[in-house]
């Protein structure tokens, strides 16, 4: 009997010691892979204010001094800011630390200077963290080498938390016995007795259940583990490992990260009074948060320190002073400006095609994103004061319009910004990767691309906007009206596209077959065809605001389809890079072509359907764009772009309701404010291609006319575009272009 | 934006490279590499040239040295500034030769020519950028055939 129950035991303890090791062995190595975002680039010229270099410094936990001197700090002078930046390793390699001067004049940076006095061309600030690929179980550490840990650290834990640490095995029965008589006389549990080892246990468990059994197995396994493992190993497990902190759903783990959150400093800088405040922390992270509550967080503090003075780790003196000093936190980055769960969902997205989850989680990445922390911050600013605004304006509910916003460079394919909903902090449903919904008018912009491509049209061809019965397949008819119930008649394909006339766009659909659209869709920037259906002429296909964003991006980019990207580069924990993730273009279209398109996509923003843009944006500033909207108004698009920018907003309602905006009415006014507040940003102007020719036609005939004639709009089109000449206004053959004159020598020859 | 002068230095910067074989462009000052561990520049310092065109010559000087991830981050930060720059779209297209990526630098090389419009120069850059890459990707395909006939 004896016997198998020594087997029993001796078996439990094995499978405890078993659990506890392979935990102990793992936890060494899960290190989440931390993710930046893209580094502000400084240099003489950049619109920038300097409050936007202090915010991005503030970002990466640099903190602001009254007199220069340690790496990661920042002074302010008049107009100018002086940096120490920390190394860094970059993508392209590591960047040692430099002290610069960056001056400002008129909102713009004027000069940078090193310490040296020489003027720097062009530098970037240390990225802000955006936060890790944790685990599932959300707990976020920078685990710090044993060297890196301050022998007063060790000694504060162990004075306050385990005195005899160097000498029990794991358990403290002397402890144990008093915090037994305690608890005895109270009646209830009160006083612990555990040992730095057995918190350690307690950690990797995860539980706080105060029953026997599970006190008993804790015991066990601290023991078992400090019988293969030395005090320093244990010491800097529990340093790494032990809990200080929340900032939303992340769990801030060890002492590593910790002094990073709270301090914006490592934990080799950290001073007596600050690591005294983590030390008091321990007991009850939430209880003593020194954000919420400074005055208990401190009060506790100056205990500890008066505690280390009492054990003779330091001086009562040292103590004194300690106590002196106010809590001084560095502003907390979760506080909703650097918590960005749509973008990291996309970079989550774009990684996992290269990596495991598992290795994103454990295995210590380094991964450089494109995200503009400003841009972002900005878009969802603008999307939701946007809503609210709709909302007010048009007595709706508040709460009923929800939106979505992507915003990337289109030149470098990179995503800027993705907004997924107004609750943009919220980690819930992702609008701009996963609400698909019809597109509207936004698929005008191929339908006449398509047209072009067939060699047959210009944008200063006639067509009419006339009814039009389209027979379907299954016997019906459809007759498609324009949005105003109005009949344009004859007019250019510049201004059909340019107004958005929906029998005008379908007629030139059914001439040239959905097909040609279908596919022109897909080389812009889907992954297969939609389903050529005449309905597909006037947008019913369902995109994601994604999928929106890198059809645009194509006709921003003059022709040239590039995969969007999240992720620059990934390196692994040596500095080395696994991955690089270039510009890789493909020719989607005959550039010459598009950049006729992107001429009547200016026109949209000038006199169509986007003019309510130039409430918002200044004059000088030229864009282009389309609005879409879907039928009976339940999606609202706007998708448009500078020569630096490219933004879409989907506007509508979560149960897919009617929300009674057009394309300009609801997404617009978000997409406007928006540009208009990038404040770096310039007018899309591309390079004519070398086959265009400048003219100037009637906008409504498309007819070859002069500046002088009544509503014209000067357009480059193909040097042998034939054109009709409008009579009566003054045109001359010496006025006309070669390709006019070219054409009209061909009629009278 | 002036664009033309930019292009102007750039191509300044390029032609001063290329006859001194890389060594004279004050602004890429970076701290020669020891010891295995690559340093990046750093803060660069000026010269009258913009941003674009220093990024430009950092990363033609580190194509020079094959250290092709470096190359690969200063045009990539070069073309952010200045994306209608058909030097430094050319640039991209030569590393991604000197990477392999053959239809790449052939996609980068008639990008190139598109901006460039009336630009002759650049024209025929981008026309040396195709004709090599064609060559390259020749005997890249050759060189694979005769590979497959040995085993």
């Amino acid at each position: 009997m004896l016997g198998l129950a020594c087997i029993g035991v001796t078996g439990y303890v094995a499978y405890l010691g078993w659990i506890v090791l392979t935990q102990f062995e793992t936890r060494h190595w899960d290190l989440p892979a931390k993710v930046y975002a893209a580094p502000l680039e400084l240099y003489p010229g950049r619109a920038l204010e300097r409050d936007a270099v202090v915010t991005e410094l503030q970002r990466a936990g640099f903190r602001r001094v009254e007199s220069l001197g340690a790496a990661g700090t920042y002074r302010l002078g008049t107009g100018s800011i002086a940096i120490v930046t920390r190394p860094f390793r970059f993508a392209d390699g590591l960047e040692p630390s430099q002290a610069v001067t960056v001056r400002f004049e008129d909102s713009r940076v004027a000069a940078i200077e090193d310490e040296r006095g020489q003027a720097v061309a062009i530098m970037r600030l240390e990225p802000a963290p955006l936060g890790s690929i944790y685990p599932s179980h959300g707990e976020d550490r920078l685990v710090v080498d044993p060297n890196d840990i301050p022998t007063l650290l060790g000694d504060a834990l162990k004075a306050v938390e385990d005195q005899r640490f160097d000498e029990h095995f794991g358990i403290d029965l002397r402890s144990i016995a008093r915090a037994l008589v305690v608890n005895v006389r109270a009646g209830e549990v009160q006083q612990g007795g555990s040992t730095l080892t057995q918190q350690l246990v307690k950690s990797y468990f995860l539980s706080n259940e105060q029953t026997l059994s599970r006190k008993l197995n804790e015991a066990v396994m601290a023991v078992v583990l400090e019988l293969f493992y030395d005090k320093q190993a244990l010491l800097t497990a529990y340093v790494n490992e032990v809990y200080l902190g929340q900032d939303g759903a992340r769990a801030i783990h060890g002492f590593g990260l910790a002094s990073r959150f709270y301090f914006g400093k490592t934990l080799t800088d950290l001073e007596l009074h600050e690591m005294a405040l983590l030390v008091a922390a321990l007991r009850g992270p939430s209880y003593y948060d020194p954000r919420r509550f400074p005055e208990r967080a401190r009060e506790r503090r100056d205990l500890v320190l008066e505690l280390l003075a009492a054990r003779d780790v330091i001086e009562s003196d040292e103590a004194v002073v300690a106590k002196r000093h106010d809590i001084e936190l560095v502003a907390r980055q979760g506080a909703g400006t650097s918590y960005y769960p749509a973008f990291m969902e996309l970079v989550r997205r774009q990684l996992r095609a290269d990596y495991r989850e598992d290795d994103l989680a454990t295995r210590g990445l380094t991964v450089f994103s494109t995200l503009d922390p400003r841009q972002q911050d900005l878009t969802e600013r603008t999307l939701t004061d946007g809503l609210e605004r709709l909302e007010a304006n048009r007595a709706l509910e508040p709460g009923f319009l929800e939106g979505a916003v992507v915003v990337t460079n289109p030149h470098s394919a990179e995503v800027l910004a993705v907004v997924g909903g107004r609750r943009a902090g919220f980690d819930g449903f992702n609008r701009a990767l996963d609400a698909r919904r019809p597109i509207g008018s936004l698929i005008k912009p191929a339908v006449y691309l398509a047209a072009l491509e067939t060699g047959q049209y210009s944008l200063a061809s006639p067509i009419d906007d006339l009814p039009i019965d389209v027979p379907l397949p299954n016997g019906t008819v459809w007759s498609p009206a324009n949005f105003d119930d109005e009949i344009h008649g004859p007019t250019s394909l510049l201004r059909a596209l340019t107004e958005s006339f929906n029998m005008a766009t379908v007629r030139l659909g059914m001439e040239i077959g959905p097909e040609r659209v279908a596919d022109a869709l897909a080389r812009l920037g889907l992954a297969e065809a939609p389903a050529a259906l005449p309905s597909l002429l006037l947008g019913a296909v369902d995109l994601t605001p994604l999928d929106v964003a890198q059809v645009y991006n194509s006709l921003a980019n003059g022709g040239y389809r590039a995969p969007l990207r999240a992720v620059n580069a990934v390196l692994d924990t040596n500095g080395q890079a696994l991955s690089r993730y270039p510009i890789e273009i493909t020719e989607a279209t005959d550039p010459a072509l598009l950049y006729q398109i992107n001429q009547a996509l200016v026109q949209v923003i000038e006199r169509g359907t986007g003019r309510s843009a130039r409430n918002w944006l200044d004059r000088s500033l030229t864009v282009a764009g389309k609005t879409g909207t879907s039928d009976e108004y339940r999606d609202s698009w706007f998708a448009g772009f500078t020569g630096d920018h490219l933004a879409v907003v989907w506007v509508g309602a979560d149960d897919n309701s009617p929300t009674g905006m057009t394309g300009a009415s609801g997404a617009l006014s978000i997409w406007a404010p928006l540009i208009a507040n990038v404040g770096d940003t310039r007018s899309f102007a591309p390079t004519p291609p070398a086959s265009v020719e400048e003219t100037w036609i009637e906008y409504q005939t498309g007819l070859a006319a002069t500046p002088r004639c009544a509503d014209v709009v000067r357009l480059d089109l193909a040097a042998d575009t034939p054109l009709e000449a409008k009579p009566g206004c003054g045109l001359f053959l010496r006025d006309l272009g070669r390709n006019v004159k070219r054409w009209i020598d061909r009629l009278t020859d | 934006m002036d664009r033309p002068a930019d292009r102007l230095i750039a191509s300044v910067c390029l032609a001063v490279a290329l006859t001194t074989g890389g060594c004279a462009l004050g602004p890429v000052s970076g701290t020669p590499s020891s010891g295995g561990v690559t340093e990046s520049a750093g803060p660069t310092a000026a010269s009258s040239a913009s941003p674009a065109a220093v990024l430009l010559a950092q990363s033609q000087a580190a194509r020079a040295d094959g250290d092709y991830g470096r190359a690969a981050t200063a045009i990539e930060r070069a073309v952010r500034l200045e994306p209608n720059d058909p030097t430094l779209w050319l640039e991209y297209g030569r590393l991604q030769l000197a990477l392999g990526n053959f239809d790449q630098a052939l996609a980068q090389a008639r990008r190139a020519a598109n901006l460039a419009g009336s630009d002759a120069a650049i024209s025929s850059e981008a026309s040396r950028l195709i004709a090599d890459a064609n060559r390259e990707r020749a005997r890249a395909e050759a060189a694979a055939a005769r590979e497959a006939e040995l085993h």
